[in-house]
């Protein structure tokens, strides 16, 4: 009896302080640490899965960067010229920068990491012939022009790592990066230690250590911000910004990001073929109402595809899309869609209704499906919501069962949309963006000879004639831009907000 | 001795089939609900935003998805035979790692909470089953019908709204120091509480009333020498039966309360499975649960056979 009493206590005070056990390892300096919360777990170590996290938090470096600002910058490349046939590209290393492990960087080394990601899905869109090394550079060729190299590049698939992160098997199997911070340590998907990585060429990050820590809970997330108990909590919904600023722990501070919610269509149907019908759900969409209502800031509503931080790509002279139930009536009319008995308006034995498949990832798109949906009512389209998980958009597509969906829908997955243009309206049938679009070879004109062409005047002209089509034919009708919310404790300065969702950027921020 | 060996025999082998029998539901089920698990399982690894039919089409090459289910099934089975759980689709690591790794954070708040159910029930039970119909007693039952009543994410945004809101004690999620396992194993404790209080008030209720102790006390026991004496095994067993029919509560419990307090427990490591369509870690963590549960109800089993009284006097004769 009292031995089994004993080994009861024994494995009941292990039992107890086994997760306690863990965190005190790593708790060994005195450096006050910065807590960051973001709502993405880390699973693996695979760059593809989970390299934007060790981007975002400045452990992973790509060959090149983007600015806040949107200029294209050297990461681990102090600089890039491009060959006379513009197929070969020349990218010259940071001299003297090293791997974490204390390692140097060198070419074959970026090389050898290029390729490892150049055979993955992200970067598939490059139309690669090869990487070389020539020297101390790394040379990138391509099989035909490809002026958007640098803005591919910058994903974080394509982060490099050092020969010694690589197991024998080929596969990522621990983190040797270039960044100015580097892992100390990882627990389950959900926390990474960092430290500041000693050995950083480049400006020398002014806060020492720092803890990611993944919630995925919005509400969760919330809390910890109203609590004080971190220093940077990203992505909140807007309906915690108030209570969040009442509590004083933490403060709100938001970004407009080029992340649009956007209604696509399946245009091949008979309901949505007439870009008629298209413009009138555009005009009976009503964006302000929505953006104050449901999002909570009015200056979201989308009045174009992209917002005005894509200085290239949101365009000052196309109009904004007006909300006019009246004229979209009309609209509706002219095409020769005829109101029946119900309200639902009719063509030709077809009704003017569809399946609007929205997502449940984000809380906001059902409420706005709802509000959408009585909006199009009455102009008499009759729309039946369904809410999925985040792969059912997709899926849709694929089976051909999408008609109308609403999706958010991120235009910078690389620091340019085009790389987001492409599979999206250039396609029969997109992964995410609209099928069946008549313009679609039209606008594939358009993108090739973006990709292709290295001068500037051209390509800002072929964006305009670009965004003016997809603004005029409406394969898919913007609904609001996304605001990109972070709480921020009082003990940080030098807080900045990537729109381009790439870094956190706390290698330039500091303590009070 | 050859009674605890009678019980164990049979036992071990249902506990063996019970949790084949989960663990192979669990397959059932997930490939009935509808959709793709590629698709899923590429969305839990690259994100909803860069999921693509290709993405999608690799996995389901590489991780043999597009096999028939039949053999899919015989897989796992064999695999399980030489003790493989396999690996995760998400995570590519071992699934009996995954386990391990969070099943530790749900032993440690599963026994906190346990232990802390019965450091409020004890008492509390003790106390009103010595008065039945007495304030404490009247007081504590509407209590507990209340908490019982109550969903268990409910008690728990109750209790961080107050402790780590408004007076701010308390973290309101995360595991990493003990402050932040309190709030989590108060909300099972007060789940638990909420029944076992009842039952030992009963018990000890039923007890008190038996002709024994009226026998003891006219021996010349007090009440509670003789409840010390004579009551507290017999009142035990029935406690000790509901303790652990309450695993199963605390199973439930768990994937609300670690959800709600971002706790990386397995109830987490279930739901996170369930929606990423991970079959694996469902299938594991079904084996495991189903184990545990088996386990749990063994060692309850045993506690009443080393509690019940006439065990000893049988030993003794």
């Amino acid at each position: 009896m009292t031995f089994s009493t004993m080994s009861r206590r024994l494995v009941l005070a292990a039992a107890l302080t086994a997760p306690l056990v863990t965190h005190q390892a790593s708790a060994r300096q005195d450096e006050p640490v910065l807590r960051v919360v973001a709502p993405w777990e880390y699973t693996s170590n695979e760059p593809s899965d989970t390299g934007y996290i060790l981007a975002r938090m400045g452990v992973g470096e790509t060959l090149v960067q983007v600015e806040p600002e949107g200029q294209l910058v050297g990461g681990v490349a102090a600089n890039w010229t491009v060959s006379e046939d513009r197929l070969t590209w020349r990218f010259s290393l940071r001299p003297a920068a090293t791997f974490h492990d204390g390692s140097p960087v060198t070419a074959q080394a970026v090389a050898a990491s290029l390729k490892t990601a150049f055979a993955g899905e992200s970067l598939s869109a490059v139309p690669l012939d090869g990487v070389s090394v020539d020297g101390s550079d790394v040379l990138i060729r391509t099989r035909t022009p490809f002026s958007v190299l640098p803005a591919f590049l910058c994903d974080y698939a394509s982060i490099i790592l050092a020969p010694s992160s690589y197991g024998p098997d080929g596969k990522v199997a621990k983190i040797v990066a270039t960044g100015p911070y580097r892992i100390a340590s990882i627990d389950g998907k959900t926390t990474l230690e960092l430290e500041r990585f000693e050995g950083y060429a480049r400006q020398k990050p002014a806060i020492a250590r720092a803890r990611y820590t993944a919630v995925v809970n919005g509400d969760t997330r919330a809390n910890i911000a109203v609590a004080g108990d971190a220093d940077l909590v990203y992505t909140l919904a807007p309906t915690a910004t108030a209570r969040i600023n009442a509590a004083g722990q933490t403060k709100v501070e938001s970004l407009t990001i080029p992340r649009s919610r956007v209604l696509y269509f399946d245009s091949g149907l008979p309901q949505f073929s007439d870009v008629r019908v298209r413009r009138a759900v555009g005009m009976a969409v009503d964006r302000a109402g929505i953006a104050r209502a449901i999002l909570r800031h009015p200056d979201s509503a989308a009045t174009q595809l992209l917002p005005s931080v894509l200085t290239g790509w949101h365009r000052g002279d196309l109009p904004a899309i007006a909300h006019d139930p009246a004229a979209a009536r009309t609209l509706l009319d002219q095409a020769g869609w005829v109101a029946g008995a119900d309200g639902i308006r009719s063509k030709d034995g077809v009704r003017l209704a569809a399946k609007l498949i929205t997502l449940a990832n984000r809380p906001e798109l059902p409420v706005m499906a709802s509000a959408i949906q009585a909006q199009l009512r009455q102009i008499g389209m009759d729309i039946a919501i369904e809410v999925g998980p985040g792969n059912s958009v997709p899926a849709a597509i694929k089976d051909g069962s999408m008609q109308f969906t609403l999706v958010s829908r991120t235009f910078v997955n690389v620091p340019e949309p085009i790389a987001t243009l492409i599979p999206d309206f250039t396609r029969e049938r997109s992964n995410w963006g609209s099928v069946r679009w008549s313009g679609r070879d039209a606008m594939r004109t358009l993108t090739n000879a973006y990709l292709v062409s290295f001068d500037a005047a051209e390509k800002d002209r072929l964006r305009g004639r670009m965004m003016r089509m997809l603004h005029e034919e409406i394969p898919a009708v913007p609904v609001s831009w996304t605001e990109h919310t972070v709480a921020v404790s009082s003990r940080l300065k030098n807080v900045a907000i990537d729109p381009y969702e790439m870094r956190y950027l706390i290698e330039r921020m500091g303590w009070k | 001795m050859r009674s605890v060996l009678a019980l164990l025999g049979p036992r071990l082998t249902q506990a063996a089939l019970t949790a084949w029998l989960l663990a192979s539901l669990c397959f059932a089920f997930v490939h009935a609900l509808p959709g793709d698990t590629a698709l899923r399982i590429a969305a839990a690894r690259v994100g909803d935003d860069r999921v693509t039919a290709e993405v999608a089409d690799r996995i389901r090459r590489e991780e043999g998805l597009d096999r028939p289910l039949l053999q899919q099934y015989g897989t796992w089975l064999r695999r399980i035979a030489t003790g493989d759980l396999g690996h995760s689709l998400v995570t590519r690591k071992p699934v009996w790692q995954e386990i391990a790794y969070h099943g530790r954070f749900t032993l440690g708040l599963g026994a906190l909470g346990w232990l802390l159910s019965y450091l409020i029930a004890l008492p509390l039970g003790i106390a009103c089953g010595f008065r039945p119909g007495g304030w404490l007693d009247r007081i504590t039952n509407g209590m507990a019908v209340a908490l019982a009543a109550m969903p268990g994410f409910l008690v728990g945004i109750g209790l961080i709204s107050v402790f780590a809101l408004s007076l701010r004690w308390l973290p309101p999620a995360g595991f990493r120091t003990a402050g932040h396992m309190v709030l989590p194993a108060l909300t099972l404790a007060l789940g638990l509480a909420a029944f076992s209080v009842r039952i030992i008030r009963n018990a000890v209720v039923e007890v008190r009333s038996a002709f024994y102790m009226t026998f003891a006390q006219i021996r010349g026991r007090s009440a509670g020498q003789a409840f010390a004496h004579h009551g507290v095994r017999n009142a035990a067993i029935p406690v000790a039966t509901f303790a652990a029919l309450q695993f199963a509560y605390l199973v439930d419990g768990f994937v609300v309360v670690e959800t709600l307090f971002a706790y990386p427990g397995l109830g987490e490591l279930l739901v996170k499975a369930l929606v990423a369509r991970d079959v694996p870690v469902i299938m594991g963590a079904g084996l495991v649960i189903g184990l545990l549960y088996a386990a749990v109800n063994l060692a309850a089993d045993l506690a009443c056979v080393a509690l019940d009284p006439r065990h000893d006097a049988r030993r003794a004769a």
